[in-house]
């Protein structure tokens, strides 16, 4: 888990959303989003199908156009300086789609050509980075999803951006090509200190990849969270899950204990109970069941998932 | 001016690296090819010179009856296909405005008409050369040599840019082919249904070739060459403005 800061400086922001509204006729797809990404972090964007997470990233990079609100990138506004506000930005919508009878390198000369100051030795430096050097000279048609993916990294890089935004980057990859893909963001973000907007609909891939989540749905902002937040506020306490031989009897048992930190005792299906309590009183509770008569099958430890958080979030919303 | 040209090299790859490019000449060359094998076997009257045969065969009555539609099925596909394609995502997202981005596609449009046109004329002075021999023809002929260029370069560009705008806002190259091949087909009967209707005259269609005032050549309606090369500015005009307002506007979803 990464830690983040959440007061970043106002000089270390790349990327800020005030108030972005999207309206078609009566429907708002997007209303007032505001929330701004600092250097080096990689952010998800999470909400349902259907939550505004694609019109969202397209109105920051200018496909779409704002209702009101406004977006700044790099301190330019997507709005009224469109040209310096997108140049920081590198970006992947969707699958990346190339002209499949042109080959890879001259692909990345059409987009190295419409940058400023992209060499011949950018892109080669570019092509290695993503592991492609030896098909540069192949036909965009023949290559793989994955292969495509690569480029498709490969030309959201070459102009050195500030910001890299990935709209469901991993659609369609293979698990591989998925780990692959999180590897490189990761070191991207590391090395090179570019900020990253990942919108994704896989939950354990974000958890693994993002250091924040911006969880958005019907077009509104529920809640922006790091990511392994939760776990720290009450890292003394722990949740556990007792497999017993009488679910009854053994909560009658622990409800007579006298332990501070044991609370939150429910029956979580037959012969089981969820509670929470601190890493310390654990072997106490264990010798009240035993000393009581109660049989004890496992002890384990339950670990809030960021899909188990997501769904409290969006209140049980189906995720597609 | 230095980013203009890297996106009109950008839009020139684009259409060169197709396929498709040499055949649109192949046609053309097809076209001069059998043009010049029949005035070989059966001789015209007044064709006595390679210039000659440029002069007809590069005039409206000749490439101008085939021409415009290769140049409108070359060149239909040039917006529709980044959307098909979808790398019109990729394309929008770069530091070029969108006007600067359709300006390059347009003038690709229009670049590669001009280019199908030169081919077109030197492969009508090859096989003139080759029925006629060297030699022949005066300065007169050359004057109607270029009159007749210009008279095919106004007409296909009109058509070219009607193309262009159906283009952008059909998104789609079936439709654009189609409507587009509609216009310039059903143009010419609309306009000899309609003649004794005066509005006619302020359509496109009928002002559109401008070869019909060459040798003090009259039209209905009180038309003149003046008249006529107004009413293609206009609409050539408002083609532009229309396209670029659509592109400037659009979300791409």
């Amino acid at each position: 888990m990464k830690t983040s800061k959440n007061g970043q400086g106002e000089h270390n922001t790349v990327l800020q959303l005030n108030g972005v509204t999207k309206r078609i006729g009566s429907k708002t797809l997007v209303s007032g989003l505001s929330f701004q990404i600092a250097k080096g972090e990689i952010v998800g964007l999470l909400g349902p199908n259907g939550a505004g997470k694609t019109t969202t990233i397209r109105m920051i990079v200018g496909l779409i156009g704002m209702t009101e609100g406004d977006v700044h990138i790099g301190g330019h506004s997507v709005r009224t300086d469109f040209e310096r506000a997108i140049r920081h930005v590198g970006g992947i919508i969707e699958n990346p789609e190339f002209y499949p009878y042109m080959t890879g390198m001259d692909n990345l000369k059409q987009y190295a050509r419409m940058a400023e100051g992209v060499t011949e030795a950018r892109i080669h430096e570019v092509t290695k980075l993503v592991g492609l050097q030896n098909a540069l000279n192949k036909k965009v048609k023949a290559y793989s999803l994955g292969m495509r993916q690569r480029l498709g990294i490969a030309q959201a890089l070459l102009h050195r951006p500030s910001v890299l935004i990935l709209d469901e980057p991993t659609n369609g990859l293979d698990p591989a090509g998925i780990r692959e893909m999180r590897e490189y963001m990761k070191s991207i973000a590391e090395t090179e200190g570019i900020a990253i907007l990942v919108s994704s609909h896989l939950l354990s891939e974000m958890e693994l990849m993002c250091s924040r989540v911006v969880v958005i749905q019907e077009g509104k902002l529920v809640t922006v969270r790091s990511i392994g937040a939760e776990q720290e506020e009450d890292s003394n306490l722990i949740s556990l899950s007792l497999q017993v031989s009488n679910s009854e009897q053994a909560r009658s048992i622990l409800k007579g204990l006298k332990i501070d930190s044991l609370q939150a005792i429910e029956e979580a299906g037959p012969d089981r109970l969820a509670l929470s309590i601190r890493h310390e009183d654990i072997p106490e509770v264990v010798a009240a069941l035993a000393g009581g008569g109660v049989g004890l099958y496992r002890i384990e430890e339950r670990k809030s998932t960021l899909e188990d958080e997501f769904m409290k979030w969006t209140e049980g919303n189906r995720i597609a | 001016m230095r980013n203009f040209g890297a996106l009109l090299t950008n839009e020139w790859i684009k259409l060169y690296k197709k396929k498709s490019f040499f055949v649109y000449f192949g046609i053309m060359a097809l076209f001069i090819g059998v043009c010049g094998y029949f005035i070989y076997r059966y001789p015209m009257e007044g064709m006595d010179s390679a210039l000659d045969f440029v002069a007809l065969f590069g005039s409206m009555m000749g490439a101008g009856q085939i021409l415009p539609l290769i140049a409108i099925i070359a060149i239909a596909n040039v917006v529709p296909s980044e959307f098909r394609m979808g790398t019109i995502k990729l394309l929008l997202i770069r530091a070029q405005s969108r006007t600067k981005i359709l300006g390059s596609k347009y003038a690709v449009t229009l670049l590669f008409s001009l280019v199908l046109i030169a081919a077109t004329l030197a492969m009508a002075f090859m096989a003139g050369f080759i029925v006629f021999g060297f030699g022949g023809g005066d300065a007169k002929t050359w004057s109607l040599i270029g009159e007749n260029a210009l008279y095919l370069v106004v007409y296909t560009f009109a058509f070219v840019t009607l193309t262009f705008m159906i283009g952008v806002l059909t998104k789609s190259s079936g439709a654009t082919v189609g409507i587009s091949m509609f216009c310039v087909m059903a143009g010419g009967i609309l306009t000899m249904l309609l003649n004794r209707y005066s509005f006619i005259k302020y359509t496109l269609f009928p002002n559109v070739d401008l070869s019909v005032y060459q040798n003090g050549g009259t039209m209905p309606h009180d038309m003149t060459l003046t008249f006529s090369s107004t009413i293609i500015a206009v609409y050539v005009a408002v083609f532009l403005v229309a396209s670029f307002f659509i592109f400037r506007k659009r979300d791409v979803s």
